[in-house]
Order: structure tokens, then C-alpha cells, then sequence
């Protein structure tokens, strides 16, 4: 009790008096928070670049692609394949019996981008009959529909943003003339909502396409994609692999995050280091300054550890105020941010995980930075401590 | 002269102050070096390429260039090389083991192919022949008279299978243009695997022009061509297209400067604080140097000169860190191709000048101090 009681005055004592070290303090304030805000705004566009290509998977549906594909039009799926699928089992089947099966075509089409003027890539995707019952995400929420056999298109609400041409009302070039953008959809804030869709069999002869990029099915339930994968496997007609969706853009978005994801952490690494050490610098001269102060408190009684320990409270308390801050810059600046990618829109997410994390850092920083300075200013000398002025 | 023992005095004075400066002065310039090498690199790789060179593929996905487009092309004024130009991408060994290569017909068309005309020659005499780098060699573990497969399931053959017969006719040196090796075959050998109705669908035309100052508009006058064929294109020179690649892709060259940035300025305001607290400290010692005789401006140089050592030594060893780095990282993220940081003098130079920037403004507040400090004062203890 006494020693708890001795721990708090000593601490209690440290930061009354780091008004006379506002400066010092400040440096490790702002060091901290450089390391938390860099953190956080490299963080917040990786992850929200992920999330976008995640939320476009759902763990009931499945991708169906050549068995050598890693990605749509790595190779395409006959008609004769497809036509298999839909008596497949393991696929769910809607009210009137029919596979939940959708045929796709995925194609580029070059556009402008908004930001540079440039040339730019619009993603076009095709729905079959089953399109909207595989996608209960999917609604217009401006315009209407596409109509099968016409010459139409709806845009993703991501997309008008990014590229000149693709709003509702504008005229899209397609090879044989221009297609109407007769409505906006929306689609859960994933990749799709910066693509335009049409009809499967109205644009495949357009684009002179003889085989689907790939057959997305909803699963009949639990268990279904092993029924499923059993089927294609053991029939000599099917060169294909059925994989969940979810784990499709789970993978897809790897590709590119594991890299990010090494840039965040390989940079952040080395600010948060350069930091760490800035902090150990400041609190050693902290201690430095103030060896006539821990003397006298030495003197009066004060036990080694309440010492060592209002030093070492003193670093964490400065880098937690450093993280308040970054995190609140990083959190101001950047979250909810739209930005562009590869040509998919996405926002930017400065989450309570990522906060969370940013704080676990300015700790670390903390607590290292306060250790060697409050293990050095128990070792000084009492008697030359009093001594110095 | 005279001054060295005084700068070493005083760095030594608080060794592991001085280490510590060094230290996250070394940090913030690894980082430097790395981000600035790494965007020195990627300038490199648009440097390289050739002004004159024209990229032309299908307007739309799943419409096949042909033979006959070529020859149009090559017709056209301005044009003075065209070289038919196949991507065949499959796998090798392993369906999880990538391997991709393009099949070019003409030196004259694909500059930019580091081949001599030896080379050229033979890659022309023996159809299933491929060039391949160093890197890819070294990915695909192949070397030179290696006959091997790469399996391709998009790409029907006229036999029907799926698997394309190679041999490496030589392993080349990597260049800066081609991040992330290359490997090229014949485009005869392309053209005459697959079925009669096939042969004639090209994958995309490389074109020389002759006036490289005209190469946009050459690919304007491509476009307006073949508009309204059976087959529509998209011209563009090479070089806005790998711009205008470069920045579809969030710009992480541009966001980690941004960072490098913060990183200088936050070691900056750490290296003025620790010379603050050096001058602060030593108050009594500038004294006597002023009593001795030493002018302002050599108190000052002094302590410059003070600032300048662990900075120097910072930058110095941050960036040698980054270039014993630089061979890995390309390596740490096979995905993306990023090209190895290429620390350029021009890098050196621009790190030579952010520490002495550095240097500079972390003693611009204590030099103040010591400009105006009252000798008298200090030296009879009353500060």
C-alpha cells in the first residue's frame, strides 16, 4: 500500500513537473504521433481496398472457371460446360427448379479516367436469367434494368465517378454501335459497383465471345461445394474447379495486399523505430535534466522502483497522448475518403481494430523508450545527484 | 583543423546520445533511401523506353487483330517497322508455377527486346526456340539447351493439346525495361501451332515510327483507320501507356514519399531538440570559448559542425542499409514486379542535401541562442 502510495507521488510529482519540460515532451508528443498517423492513413487504403474486393464474395455462392484459371478469361467455359452446370448437383434451385446458375462474360472496355485524362479500363459483366436471384445485393437505384435482347447497359454508382461516358444517360462504344447507360445500380460498396453490366446473351456475339469467363452458382447449403466439386471432378466433360466465391476474391485480393500489407508495416517499422529511438533520446535527457530533482526525491525516501516507474509512466503517458493525436489526424483526414485503384473505387477505413492497433504501436514505443531512461535514472548517485544544479 | 578535438569533445561527451542520433538518423534515411530509390527506378523504367514505339491491340475484348491489319498498319506513313506480337501465358511443371512469354515476329518492330542479330537470327531459325532472363531462369529453374513445356489451356492448338514445346536457346542479362525478367519465342512458331482458322488472329502489333515527336498522333491516325473495320484498335504510344498504367494503380510511389517526408521531418525535430538540449547543457563551456577569443560565427560553425557528423553519418549509413536492401525487395514482393530501388546520384544527392538541410535547421535555434548569449552571466553562475 505504501509502496502503491509512493508510486502515484512520484509519479504524481513527474508530471507536475513536466510543464518545465514542455518542449521535450512536445518532440515525443509529435514523434508518436507521425509513427500512429502514418500507421493508420497507409493502413486505412489497404484495407479499404481489400474490403471492396471481399465484400464482392459471398460464402453461398461459387465460381466455376477452367481448372487451370486463376482469375475470369484465364481460358473460358463452353456453352456445352455450362449446360452441364445446370444439372449439377449441390447448386440451389429457384422456385420454378432452375439451377441458381449465372453465365458471365467479363471484357474491358477503354475509357477516359476523370483524374488524369488518361486512358482507363471499365470492367463490363454480364448477368444471365439468374443474375439478380445469385445477387440479392444488387439493386437499381437509378434509371431501371436492362432489358434482355436489347442493346443496354446499367452502370455501377462507383463508376460515372472515376470515368467520362459511363453515367446513366451517356453512350457507350461497344462493337457494333453505341449502348445506352439506362440505370445505376448499387452492390454492397464492392468492385462490382465500379463496373457495367449488360445482358449475358445479348452482348456475347456482340463481342464475338464463344465461351463464358465464368459460371458463378449459389450453393444448395452446407456441404454443397464438395457435392458440387465431386460432380465436376469425376466427369470427364468438365475441365473446370468450382471455388467459393469468397475465397475467389479473398485470394484475388491477396495478390496485391500481401504486397501493401509488407509496404505498411516495412515503412511504418522503420518511422515507428526511428521514434522509438527519438523517445529513448528525449527521456534519457529528461532524466538528465532532472538528476538533482530524483536525487531529492531519492533523499527523501522514495524507493528506487516508484522512481524508475513514474519515468517509465511519464514515456507512456506521452505516447499515448502522440497516439490520440495521430490516430485522430489519420481518422479525420482519411476515413471514408474515396480513392481509385486499379480502376475500383473505394473508401478508405480508418476502423476501431486499426485505432486499436495504432495504439498497441505508441505503447510499444512508449513503454521501450521509457525502460533504459528509468533503469538510468534509478543508477545515478544520490549524493552527486543533490551535488549538480 | 583546430576544431576537430573540440567536435570530437563534444559527440563524445554524451556517447549514447550520439548513437541515438545516429541511429534514428540512420532509420529515417534507410526509409529515404529505399522510397526515393524505389521512385527512382520506376522513373528509370519510363525513361528506358523507346519514344518511338507503338502499341496497338484490340479495341474490345474477344475481337482478334489479323495478319492483314499488320500489313495496313505498316503501309501507313510514319510507320517504319511492324512486328506481329503473341502472349502466351500457362504453366510450367506446376499448374500453381506461371510461366508467361511473348512470341515476336521482327527485330525491326520490338526494339526494345535486348537481342542482337545473331540472336534474332536464330530465335527466327528454330521455331520452339525462347530467350529467356537470368531471373526467369533462375524462377523456372531452366538453362541454356533446356527443352521443356509450358501448358496453356486458353490458347487451343491445331493438335489439340494444350502443351507448347520449348527450348531455352540462351539465358540474356536482365534489363531495367523488363522488370521482372523476360522471356520471348518465335512468333512463326506461335502462328503456325495453332488450327488454319486461328493463324491469322494476332495477339497485338508493335510499330516503329519514324518521327517519335509524331508517335501520338501516328496512333490517332491507327484508331481512325480501322474505326469502323471488323476489327477496331487501340494505338497508343508506348510510353503514355505504361504512365497511364502506372497511375491507375494508387500511386504508392507518391503516398510512401509522403511518408518519407513526415519520417525526415519528425527525425528533424528530434535532432534540433537533442542539439538544443547539447547547447543548453554546455552553456558555460561557449562562454569560454567566447572569453578565449572565438568569434560567433566560429562558435556557431562549431556547433554546425557538431549537428553534421551523426546526420552525415546517419544519411551515409541509411543509405548504404537501403542499398544492401535494395537486392531483396523486389524479391520480399514477387507480385508486383517492383523494380529494384535504384539509388541514382541523383538520390545520393537529393539525401546529401536533405541532411544538411537537417543539420542546418536543427542548430538554427540554439545558434541563435549562443548569438545572443551573455558571457558574464554565465560564467559568474548566473544563468
Amino acid at each position: 500500500m505504501i509502496f502503491l502510495r509512493a508510486c502515484l507521488a512520484a509519479i504524481r510529482l513527474n508530471l507536475a513537473g513536466l510543464r518545465a519540460r514542455i518542449w521535450p515532451a512536445a518532440v515525443v508528443v509529435v514523434g508518436v504521433a507521425c509513427v500512429v498517423a502514418t500507421l493508420l492513413s497507409m493502413l486505412s487504403m489497404t484495407v479499404g481496398l481489400r474490403q471492396t474486393w471481399e465484400r464482392a464474395g459471398s460464402p453461398e455462392r461459387a465460381i466455376i472457371m477452367p481448372a487451370t484459371a486463376r482469375q475470369e478469361n484465364n481460358g473460358t467455359v463452353s456453352r456445352e460446360q455450362a449446360e452441364i452446370i445446370q444439372d449439377l448437383p449441390g447448386i440451389a434451385r429457384d422456385a420454378r427448379g432452375r439451377a441458381i446458375a449465372d453465365r458471365a462474360i467479363v471484357t474491358q472496355l477503354i475509357v477516359r479516367r476523370r483524374d488524369t485524362g488518361g486512358r482507363g479500363f471499365v470492367q463490363l459483366r454480364s448477368f444471365g436469367p439468374e443474375g439478380l436471384a445469385l445477387r440479392p445485393e444488387f439493386r437499381i437505384v437509378a434509371g431501371r434494368m436492362f432489358q434482355p435482347g436489347k442493346h443496354e447497359l446499367v452502370v455501377g454508382a462507383d463508376a460515372p465517378g472515376q470515368f467520362f461516358g459511363v453515367d446513366l444517360g451517356d453512350k457507350v462504344t461497344m462493337p457494333n454501335g453505341l449502348w445506352p447507360v439506362v440505370g445505376v445500380f448499387r452492390s454492397n460498396d464492392d468492385l462490382v459497383q465500379s463496373q457495367l453490366v449488360a445482358d449475358t446473351d445479348t452482348v456475347m456475339p456482340v463481342l464475338r465471345k464463344t465461351g463464358y469467363a465464368s459460371v458463378t452458382v449459389r450453393l444448395a447449403g452446407e456441404g454443397a461445394l464438395a457435392v458440387l466439386t465431386r460432380a465436376i471432378t469425376t466427369n470427364p466433360a468438365l475441365t473446370l474447379r468450382a471455388e467459393r466465391q469468397s475465397d475467389y476474391y479473398n485470394r484475388r485480393s491477396a495478390e496485391f495486399s500481401d504486397l501493401n500489407d509488407a509496404l505498411v508495416y516495412g515503412v511504418s517499422g522503420l518511422l515507428g523505430l526511428g521514434a522509438l529511438l527519438a523517445a529513448v533520446n528525449i527521456l534519457y535527457s529528461a532524466v538528465m535534466a532532472r538528476r538533482s530533482e530524483i536525487a531529492t526525491m531519492r533523499a527523501l525516501g522514495f524507493g528506487a522502483a516508484p522512481v524508475a516507474l513514474a519515468v517509465a509512466v511519464e514515456g507512456l503517458l506521452l505516447a499515448l497522448a502522440g497516439a490520440v493525436i495521430g490516430a485522430g489526424i489519420a481518422y479525420g483526414l482519411f476515413n471514408g475518403l474515396q480513392h481509385v485503384s486499379n480502376n475500383v473505387a473505394f473508401h478508405l477505413i480508418v476502423s476501431p481494430a486499426m485505432i486499436a492497433l495504432g495504439f498497441g504501436w505508441a505503447l510499444a514505443i512508449g513503454l521501450l523508450g521509457g525502460v533504459l531512461p528509468a533503469i538510468h535514472a534509478v543508477r545515478l548517485s544520490v549524493v552527486d545527484g543533490l551535488r549538480a544544479t | 583543423m583546430k576544431y576537430l578535438p573540440l567536435i570530437w569533445a563534444a559527440l563524445t561527451r554524451r556517447k549514447l546520445r550520439t548513437v541515438l542520433t545516429l541511429l534514428s538518423v540512420t532509420a529515417a534515411f534507410t526509409l529515404f533511401g529505399v522510397v526515393m530509390g524505389t521512385d527512382a527506378a520506376f522513373q528509370r523504367m519510363v525513361d528506358v523506353i523507346n519514344r518511338s514505339v507503338v502499341v496497338i491491340g484490340a479495341r474490345f475484348g474477344g475481337n482478334h487483330l489479323t495478319d492483314a491489319v499488320g500489313r495496313q498498319i505498316a503501309a501507313m506513313p510514319n510507320v517504319a517497322a511492324v512486328s506481329a506480337t503473341g502472349g502466351i501465358c500457362g504453366y510450367h511443371r506446376d499448374p500453381k508455377n506461371r510461366f508467361c512469354a511473348m512470341m515476336l515476329e521482327n527485330a525491326q518492330g520490338w526494339p526494345n527486346a535486348p537481342m542482337n542479330t545473331v540472336q534474332w537470327a536464330q530465335l527466327q531459325a528454330r521455331p520452339d526456340g525462347m530467350f529467356i532472363s537470368r531471373e526467369i531462369a533462375a524462377k523456372q529453374g531452366l538453362k541454356k539447351g533446356d527443352i521443356f513445356n509450358i501448358v496453356i489451356a486458353a490458347l487451343p492448338r491445331a493438335d489439340g493439346g494444350q502443351a507448347w514445346r520449348f527450348e531455352v536457346l540462351d539465358v540474356l542479362e536482365d534489363t531495367p525495361y523488363w522488370v521482372g525478367g523476360f522471356s520471348f519465342g518465335s512468333y512463326h512458331y506461335y502462328k503456325i501451332s495453332r488450327s488454319i482458322a486461328d493463324q491469322p488472329k494476332v495477339g497485338w502489333f508493335q510499330a516503329v515510327v519514324k518521327d517519335p515527336a509524331a508517335a501520338e498522333k501516328t496512333a490517332i491516325a491507327i484508331d481512325a483507320r480501322f474505326a469502323n473495320s471488323a476489327t477496331p484498335t487501340e494505338a497508343i504510344s508506348e510510353r503514355t501507356m505504361r504512365t497511364d498504367d502506372g497511375t491507375a494503380i494508387v500511386n504508392v510511389a507518391r503516398v510512401t514519399r509522403r511518408v518519407a517526408a513526415v519520417g525526415l521531418f519528425m527525425i528533424l525535430l528530434l535532432t534540433a531538440h537533442g542539439m538544443a538540449q547539447s547547447v543548453r547543457e554546455r552553456l558555460g563551456e561557449f562562454a569560454v570559448l567566447k572569453t578565449m577569443g572565438y568569434s560567433d560565427s566560429g562558435v556557431i560553425a562549431l556547433l554546425f559542425a557538431e549537428a553534421l557528423v551523426p546526420v552525415i553519418g546517419g544519411a551515409a549509413l541509411g543509405l548504404g542499409l537501403a542499398a544492401l536492401m535494395a537486392e531483396r525487395i523486389p524479391k520480399l514482393l514477387p507480385t508486383l514486379y517492383l523494380p529494384e530501388p535504384y539509388l541514382s546520384p541523383a538520390v545520393m544527392a537529393q539525401a546529401l542535401f536533405a541532411a544538411l538541410v537537417l543539420a542546418f535547421l536543427s542548430v538554427i535555434l540554439p545558434a541563435l541562442r549562443l548569438k545572443r548569449l551573455d558571457v558574464a552571466a554565465i560564467l559568474s553562475g548566473r544563468t
